[in-house]
């Protein structure tokens, strides 16, 4: 590995008692701190170390069945998908060298969890260096996450090692200034309040952001395409439709909070009660938990929506799913009054019905029954401001490096064009 | 308190409201049968009375159709719902009190509109429950609590107007706490005892602040008070003394040797139920009065679950004409002991509460700073 060109930036560490970054508290590696991962060496995309490093890190998750989500994220961080990956990117300057952007500041959510793992993994593999600031407080998941994190640093290679470091520190924005003029690139997650919250540290002039608001998914059915599939078919959609919806207690961002019906109303009204009660047969077959908290929210939920007026409360077999339907597409992309199993229903009698409700914050449509090249025609016919995936049922929450509109992969490296022969 | 004459309005179809036949019988004589015919006629004519008279509650019966949650008669209504939406069934003209629950840090209280037609009924209905505990005679009272609590008649919190309430069973209130610093007023506790030694007297204040306010402090002053065949009435739940490790038997055992209290009567209540109340009898149990009842739901499909299971209580009462609090869904689990067997001689259903409902984890990728629903 070449040796990096040297950083004219000042030692962040230079005088701790003014400087901020002396409130930073190391969490992870062992031994590791703001001097030295700052000072670390780059990797190049797809360092050998770094890709060992995650394959050890991914198998460790892959032992956690405690957690579904870090085993799904370890089986995103197999050899196989990051080859995948390598491959993407290479096929796409081919005349064009990928070098790293150098230092990456990543802000984690407070709540959840892995999806930021995701990003950091990605920057780590694209060659940058990488501070992560992670919550104080964290659930038994993180606890789990962060000592498979430790484990699996302490056998990697020191320069791997030295271009990590997890970090915590009190909301404080001195800090986030800090750290964030250190950065080339800055990673956001933790939707639109902390967005706001931390772009207010400005960044140095040549960095770059990314930055992951509020997302709003939902779901769209062809009523006719439900009525048309057998029981089998109606039985594995359901529990696709479960899978996408009520982990992480519908709270997601690309879990679907509405199901927009496509078809007439005759069709509609004979698909939907089948439709959710397969949908409750299969979160009860699942075990997905039914909380009596969340019971009473979406009691109190549905009738606040029959109080604002034209909504109807559909019978649903038990409260692990409850459905409220709207005669139009008011309330689609609102945020929901309740989740773990809250749904808005809508109807369109064809695609372009849908064009006038889309909004710039809807991520994720998992769609069954409408093809791609009709997908494609709504989205070349209406141009629409928002919609960052349209995947089948049941891959609401695979995560991808291209992600709400990004290539992150492309975005997390920069390209050096070489025009000599 | 005026006196209202406004007869409860009703249109044309629905059966007439026959409440007054509540307050002819025996608050704690009826068993099943003869209960469930006249309480299940009484909240369907306040089913369709508030239909009738709360848009907002129409629009909710609307949206459910004929699959409502909870018994058909009388819908599910969570408690909650008084605290997001103006829920009367009044003109704003015939609103004579409005009464809030201590809502807990960051929750808006619920909001109680009274008519004064409501009021009287809640008024009548505890004097009947709770003279049926405590006998007629008006007892001198030690309250429990400041005298700031009751000071504004207007708006009342749910402590005021329980205090409020229970007073009309006393006579020569003294308070037992000085401030909102809720000191104890040995002056006021001292004149209290001194005028009524040796006699029976009647207290009432909420659980904890009896707890920590008035026996504890007995305890750690070494003191004691000289009342004999003392009541105390005492409400608010056990959250606090169960995290203190206080049990019933703790609470009665020190009631009884430091101030002298012969019987203590728990009871369960709220403020979107005023009146109704649920008291524990001499066995131990709450118990049921004619004009209300109770039942433990599944939180799976709001099914009445048997004795002896858990549930979230669902409450009802025939009382709340003003506003649509017949038929309410609480956040607090128990459990149905029996009913018309309970060894006090009571009719009617007897129950414990177990606690709060959890609130549950919020989750989410997002909303670090902001509430979990925009994922």
């Amino acid at each position: 590995m070449a040796e990096p060109i040297a950083d004219p930036r000042p030692d962040p560490r230079a005088d701790p008692r003014a400087d901020p970054l002396a409130r930073v508290q190391p969490v992870l590696p062992a031994g590791n701190d703001l001097a030295r991962v700052c000072a670390a060496a780059r990797a190049l995309p797809f360092d050998a170390d770094r890709i060992a490093f995650i394959a050890d890190f991914g198998a460790a998750l892959r032992r956690l069945r405690d957690f579904p989500e870090l085993v799904a994220l370890g089986f995103w961080a197999r050899p196989a998908n990051i080859r995948r990956l390598q491959d993407r990117l290479a096929a796409a300057h081919p005349g064009a060298m990928r070098l790293p952007r150098g230092l990456a500041f990543h802000v984690a959510p407070a709540n959840v969890d892995t999806i930021f793992v995701y990003s950091l993994l990605l920057s780590m593999i694209a060659g940058n260096n990488n501070i992560v600031r992670i919550s104080a407080r964290g659930g038994d998941q993180t606890g789990s996450l962060l000592q498979v994190l430790a484990t699996a640093l302490a056998q990697a290679t020191p320069a791997v090692r030295d271009g990590l470091l997890v970090v915590r520190y009190d909301h404080d924005a001195a800090v986030t200034r800090g750290l964030s003029a250190l950065a080339d690139l800055r990673i956001v997650w933790g939707g639109d309040a902390t967005v706001g919250l931390i772009r207010a540290a400005p960044l140095a002039a040549a960095a770059t952001e990314l930055v992951f608001p509020n997302k709003y998914s939902l779901a769209v059915l062809d009523a006719g395409h439900w009525l048309a599939t057998d029981a089998a078919n109606r039985a594995r959609l359901a529990r696709a439709f479960v899978n996408d919806s009520l982990w992480f207690g519908q709270a997601a961002c690309s879990s679907p909070r509405a199901l927009v019906w496509r078809g007439d109303d005759a069709t509609v009204d004979a698909a939907s009660p089948d439709f959710w009660a397969a949908v409750d047969a299969a979160a009860a077959a699942v075990g997905i938990e039914l909380d009596g908290a969340h019971a009473v929210a979406k009691l109190v939920a549905e009738q606040g929506l029959a109080i604002a007026g034209g909504a109807t409360i559909v019978p649903t077999p038990s409260n692990r799913i409850r459905v409220v339907r709207r005669p139009d597409l008011a309330g689609l992309g609102h945020p929901a009054p309740a989740a773990h199993g809250f749904f808005l229903e809508h109807r369109i009698e064809t695609l372009p019905a849908l064009a006038p409700a889309v909004r710039r914050h809807w991520q994720t449509i998992v769609s069954e029954g409408v093809s791609a090249a009709e997908w494609r025609d709504f989205l070349g016919a209406t141009r629409p401001h928002g919609i960052d995936r349209i995947m089948g049922f049941g891959a609401a929450l695979d995560f991808d490096a291209v992600w709400d509109g990004t290539d992150l992969l492309a975005a997390m490296t920069r390209l050096t064009a070489i025009g000599v022969g | 308190m005026t006196d209202s004459s406004t007869a409860i309005v009703t249109s044309g179809t629905v059966p007439a409201s026959r409440i007054e036949d509540f307050f002819a019988a025996d608050p704690f004589a009826l068993a099943r049968a003869e209960k469930q015919a006249l309480l299940g006629a009484e909240l369907a004519v306040l089913t369709q009375h508030h239909r009738d008279h709360c848009r907002a509650y129409a629009s909710i019966l609307a949206g459910y159709g004929t699959s409502p949650p909870g018994d058909a008669g009388a819908p599910l209504i969570p408690v909650s719902q008084f605290k997001l939406h103006d829920l009367a069934s009044v003109a704003p003209a015939q609103i004579f009190k409005t009464m809030t629950s201590s809502g807990t840090t960051g929750q808006a209280p619920s909001r109680i509109v009274l008519d004064a037609d409501t009021a009287r009924l809640q008024t009548r209905a505890l004097a009947r429950i709770v003279t049926s505990f405590i006998g007629p005679q008006r007892l001198p009272m030690l309250i429990i609590d400041n005298p700031a609590t009751v000071k504004d008649r207007r708006s009342f919190s749910a402590r005021g107007a329980g205090i409020l309430g229970l007073m009309t069973f006393g006579r020569d209130h003294h308070y037992a706490l000085t401030d909102e610093a809720m000191a104890i007023d040995w002056r006021s506790i001292e004149a209290f005892a001194e005028k009524y030694a040796g006699q029976p007297i009647l207290a009432f204040g909420f659980t904890f602040m009896v707890w920590k306010h008035l026996l504890q402090a007995l305890e750690t002053a070494g003191r004691t008070l000289p009342f004999s065949d003392a009541i105390l009435i005492h409400s608010g739940g056990w959250k606090k003394l169960e995290a203190e490790k206080v049990s019933n038997d703790r609470f009665k055992a020190v009631a009884r040797d430091r101030a002298g209290i012969a019987r203590v009567h728990n009871f369960y209540g709220m403020v979107e139920q005023t009146g109704s109340v649920f008291m524990e009898c001499e066995a131990g149990r709450l118990h049921a009065p004619l004009f209300a009842d109770i039942a433990f739901r599944d939180p799976a499909d709001w099914r009445e679950v048997p004795a002896g299971q858990p549930g979230i209580a669902h409450v009802m009462s025939v009382l709340p004409r003003s506003y649509p609090g017949h038929s309410l869904l609480t956040e607090d689990v128990g459990e149905l002991i029996g009913e018309d067997d309970c060894p006090c001689g009571r009719m009617g259903r007897t129950f414990r509460i177990h606690g709060r409902l959890a609130k549950a984890e919020i989750r989410g990728c997002s909303d670090t700073f902001t509430a979990p629903a925009n994922g």
